[in-house]
């Protein structure tokens, strides 16, 4: 999973959301770093949708244009929970780190 | 309506139907009090992953037939554009001089593009069995057809053919059928005859130049192309790659390497195939999605 589809998908882990609102949420989550462009985070949103990870889930007419949310479905909430396990898994190898030191005592 | 949001409105005109269109321009005009590059930049290249089919989710299997699909649809052009610049008798002096053989050939082309062109529509269309049917027998039509020069595998576009029947072949194991019209792929041997190098500057004068000029667009435009879809390069370099076959059967048989020129061609002939196929790499590897 690329680091802006793990954030799309962590942006909709607390309850539905609408374009906007993921882009806001995707960069307070990644402290500024995924800055999404709507071209990008609509072909996720696509593809995301087309293979199950996520739906839409309301659709509301706003100014006149139509303003759809999108919501995690339990594939992809299982998705996003196995990445970060194994993202949590790889930060640990580092963190957790214990320093064995072989000291060689001259014969 | 403002004047930002009918430029961004245009933008987002380029998305298919099947795109919310609305709701992409309600985003960015929240995102986005201006006009931006990289807004615009984003949109583009979102509608045409949109158009070509590329902004589906694909496993690197799935990314590797798809690729492969596209690669034997550009041989296939190309070999259908070989076939045309052998059937029609574009050559009136050899026409008039030679003793026989010649109307002979040009019918063994014409039943090898009636192949090339079946084996086309029916991969564009996901009948995969047809289509390796069709280019499997026209690989020894097209090889009868190119003896008309002497040496088949050391013509130009020659190599077109079997790469074509080997892909397609290989097309017969993948899970998922992809379909699109086959129009586009008709369509693209007209100025395939003049663009790629079909060996039409024997006949047609200003060929020879306009193939140098395309071939450098053409590869230019497929490395650009490697930011929204990089099974494109993967095809052009399929094209390339028959002209670096060619090469390399010329000297092999030959034997003869000359001064150095003819290995530093064979160079200059290979680097855009790499080039092609680096960018198809890095493009996969560095996908934001």
């Amino acid at each position: 999973m690329r680091e802006t589809t793990y954030f799309i998908l962590a942006a909709l882990q607390d309850g539905p959301l609408h374009g906007y609102a993921i882009i806001q949420r995707a960069s307070e989550l990644s402290t500024g770093r995924i800055r999404l462009a709507t071209g990008t985070l609509y072909t996720a949103l696509e593809r995301l949708t087309g293979t199950g990870l996520i739906r839409v889930v309301d659709e509301q007419i706003v100014n006149g244009r139509a303003r759809r949310s999108y919501e995690l479905t339990p594939t992809g909430g299982a998705a996003l929970k196995d990445h970060a396990e194994q993202l949590a898994a790889a930060a640990r190898v580092v963190t957790e780190r214990r320093v064995t030191r072989t000291v060689v005592r001259p014969a | 309506m403002t004047r930002v949001e009918r430029r961004y409105a245009r933008l987002v005109r380029l998305y298919p139907a099947r795109y919310p269109r609305e709701e992409i321009l309600d985003t960015v005009l929240q995102v986005n009090g201006a006009f931006r590059v990289r807004e615009a930049t984003a949109l583009i290249a979102g509608a045409m992953r949109a158009r070509t089919g590329a902004d589906v989710q694909r496993t690197p299997s799935e990314f590797a037939f798809s690729a492969a699909r596209l690669a034997a649809l550009a041989l296939l052009v190309y070999a259908a554009a070989k076939d045309v610049l052998e059937a029609v008798p574009l050559d009136v002096r050899a026409v008039v001089t030679a003793p026989d053989g010649l109307v002979q050939f040009a019918v063994v082309s014409l039943c090898a593009l009636v192949l090339h062109l079946t084996a086309m529509v029916a991969l564009s269309r996901g009948a995969h069995r047809l289509a390796a049917i069709a280019a499997v027998l026209a690989l020894p039509v097209a090889t009868v057809a190119q003896w008309r020069h002497g040496m088949p595998w050391g013509a130009d576009g020659y190599w077109a053919t079997p790469l074509a029947a080997l892909l397609t072949v290989v097309l017969l194991f993948a899970p998922r059928r992809e379909r699109s019209s086959p129009l586009f792929w008709l369509l693209a041997v007209v100025p395939a005859i003049v663009v790629l190098p079909t060996g039409s500057g024997q006949y047609l004068g200003p060929s020879w130049f306009i193939q140098q000029q395309m071939l450098l667009i053409l590869v230019t435009v497929a490395l650009l192309w490697s930011f929204v879809d990089a099974r494109v390069p993967l095809a052009v370099a399929a094209v390339f790659a028959c002209n670096v076959l060619t090469g390399f059967l010329v000297v092999l048989i030959s034997g003869y390497l000359g001064d150095g020129a003819i290995l530093l061609g064979l160079a200059i002939t290979t680097l855009p195939a790499i080039a092609l196929v680096a960018a198809a790499t890095l493009s996969r590897r560095r996908s934001l999605i």
